[in-house]
């Protein structure tokens, strides 16, 4: 982890008709940091997320990701990002190496480069034998740890990824964050949004919105001291009941 | 270009990999020209008729006159010759010539075999057969009115058993499609539904998919522009609709006989344009739903009223008003009429301008329209 800013987001706000979605957001993210994204549910963090990712303009505010204004440079943007939405979102009838060879191919990489690549990734997730099995006769664990590496198959700086781990067992959910911290190490920045409050416990830092808008920011120990709590759950649940918006 | 290349790639891994979307595709196409067409009788009323008279005499001008007084004609004039009636018709400007043969009223006092030839556009064959009818009747009432005048008036004609002068003998002859064979007619109707069914309903099932299961965030949050991935959804349905099209040419050809009056390139034009504007309607359809079920639903509730209104199987002419003014937004009545005219009756390019103008309109109309409704999804 470094000093070095690459999401910065300053006053961010989207609004929808009347609905304030996100409320003025404010926070910096630095280079290799787990950046947890945490809130109920309709509390904007969605919204946020698509803006970052250059999937929808600001209505106000501004923020950029990678040194490029998501506002004006999406194409720039989207460059240098990996994204992982809330479903899971591979093709089924697809084998593993064809998923890979085409979120290669749409990001400019060339055929030799994806071969190169497929087989590593496999090599490391011990997942060789696997390379031509249809994706919808996979497990959901294998499913989700490959819809990860194919998040960061390009080597985006930044990786955003959108509840992740919903509906996934614990011990799949331990092995997916070893894939995180393995990313985080090589120096990718991971912005996560999650429901698990353990998960917000692996985060470097943390921020939680409440109805559109960042009420606490900073790392999972400073705010477990500041509102007094012994986990992130109680830190949470004291945030989140100041909440207007439900679902 | 890679990127897109590598995105056409994908999508034809995924057309290849489904049986039953393959079976859709790729044979249900050609079994549908190969069952034979079974067309509908249909009332025929304004039934367009001309003149081509070679006597100019009492007689043809009173059977004229009927023609043109009976509700179910409509007088458009006279020609001179044979061949100006037939450009009348590869306009689609008449529906049937009366022709009278030379001195008709001498012939029918003496040598009584004055002859009156019906000539009717083939390309439609129940309806002609049902206008050629309806202007045999006309004549025949004629003669027997004739026939009891004289009897009347001439009482020794009967004493030689009967009323035997006075025939007119009726001949009638189709134009464009002799053998007045159905499925003729019914293979421009076939190709128009089957493009219909691919370009419409396979495509917007295709682009839906995306969306339903969650992958369509996954491309839009790649630098692939929304454009690219819209075009590589769209390329293996045109791909395989020129497939088809190829093919069903070769069974009507090879194995049905159906020839190919008109030019084989203007045929291949207006099949182009008219998948373009079945893919954008496809296009369209997949803006305006989020699940493959309904788009599925969609096309075909509009395949049905297709069926009905584009002159498929019953034809435009005989419909109520309004039902032709609504035929004119369905895009297939126009490519039917515009392929029956080049199959069947050979017309050159400018006449079939019309069709293809309203073609392109509607293409662009729907683009128009499904780039408005993405452009909203997006936010």
């Amino acid at each position: 982890m470094t000093d070095k800013v690459v999401i910065k987001a300053e006053g961010l706000t989207k609004q929808f008709g009347d609905f304030v979605a996100t409320d003025h957001v404010t926070f910096e993210v630095h280079e290799g940091e787990i950046f947890g994204f945490l809130g109920a549910n309709g509390a904007g963090k969605t919204t946020a997320m698509r803006m970052l990712c250059g999937l929808s303009q600001p209505s106000a505010g501004k923020a950029s990701v990678a040194g490029f204004d998501v506002a004006t440079q999406h194409e720039q943007v989207k460059r240098h990002i990996g994204y992982m939405s809330q479903k899971f979102a591979l093709y089924d009838d697809l084998t593993v190496e064809e998923n890979l060879t085409f979120f290669g191919g749409i990001y400019g990489m060339s055929p030799k480069k994806v071969k190169e690549k497929i087989t590593d990734l496999l090599t490391e997730l011990g997942f060789e034998s696997e390379r031509k099995t249809m994706v919808k006769s996979l497990p959901l664990g294998w499913k989700q740890k490959l819809a990860f590496s194919l998040a960061i198959f390009h080597d985006p700086r930044i990786v955003f990824l959108d509840e992740p781990t919903g509906g996934v067992d614990p011990v799949t959910r331990r092995q997916f964050w070893e894939l995180i911290y393995q990313a985080a190490d090589r120096g990718i920045t991971v912005f996560v949004t999650t429901h698990y409050m353990d998960e917000a416990e692996y985060c470097d830092r943390v921020s939680i919105m409440v109805d559109g808008k960042i009420e606490a920011l900073d790392s999972p120990a400073n705010l477990k001291r500041q509102f007094n709590g012994n986990s992130m759950y109680d830190v949470f649940y004291a945030l989140a009941r100041t909440a207007k918006r439900g679902d | 270009m890679k990127q897109f290349l590598s995105f056409v790639r994908k999508e034809f891994i995924h057309i290849l990999r489904d049986p039953r979307s393959l079976l859709i595709l790729l044979v249900m196409p050609q079994i549908m020209v190969m069952l034979p067409g079974y067309v509908i009788k249909n009332e025929v009323k304004d039934i367009r008729v001309t003149v081509l008279d070679q006597s100019h005499d009492v007689y043809t001008t009173q059977i004229t006159e009927r023609l043109a007084t009976n509700e179910y004609f409509i007088p458009k004039g006279e020609v001179k010759t044979e061949a100006e009636a037939i450009d009348l018709f590869r306009k689609g400007e008449i529906d049937l010539v009366v022709v009278f043969g030379p001195e008709f009223a001498s012939r029918l006092l003496h040598s009584q075999d004055a002859s009156i030839q019906i000539l009717s556009d083939g390309s439609e064959p129940n309806q002609a057969s049902v206008r050629v009818a309806y202007a045999q009747q006309v004549v025949s009432g004629f003669q027997k009115e004739l026939q009891q005048q004289m009897a009347s008036s001439r009482p020794q004609v009967r004493g030689k058993g009967g009323i035997t002068g006075m025939n007119i003998k009726v001949n009638s002859r189709l134009l464009f499609n002799p053998q007045q064979r159905s499925e003729v007619n019914f293979v421009p109707g076939v190709v128009g539904m089957i493009m219909l069914l691919i370009c419409c309903m396979m495509t917007s099932i295709a682009i839906v998919r995306e969306r339903e299961m969650g992958t369509m965030e996954i491309l839009l949050a790649s630098p692939l522009p929304a454009i690219d991935i819209v075009l590589a959804k769209l390329i293996p349905y045109m791909v395989i609709s020129l497939f088809n099209l190829a093919t069903i040419l070769c069974i009507t050809n090879f194995i049905m006989n159906v020839p190919m009056m008109g030019s084989l390139f203007t045929y291949l034009l207006v099949s182009c344009i008219y998948i373009f504007t079945s893919l954008m309607l496809g296009l369209l359809i997949s803006t305006c739903v989020n699940t493959q079920l309904a788009a599925m639903l969609i096309s075909l509730l509009l395949i049905v009223p297709t069926i009905y209104l584009s002159g498929m199987v019953f034809s435009v002419e005989s419909m109520p008003e309004t039902a032709q003014i609504a035929s004119n937004i369905v895009p297939t009545k126009w490519f039917i009429s515009a392929s029956r005219k080049i199959m069947i009756e050979g017309v050159a390019l400018q006449y079939v301008a019309k069709e293809i103008i309203a073609l392109v309109i509607e293409g662009i109309i729907f683009l128009l329209l499904s780039w408005k409704f993405f452009k909203t999804r997006l936010e």
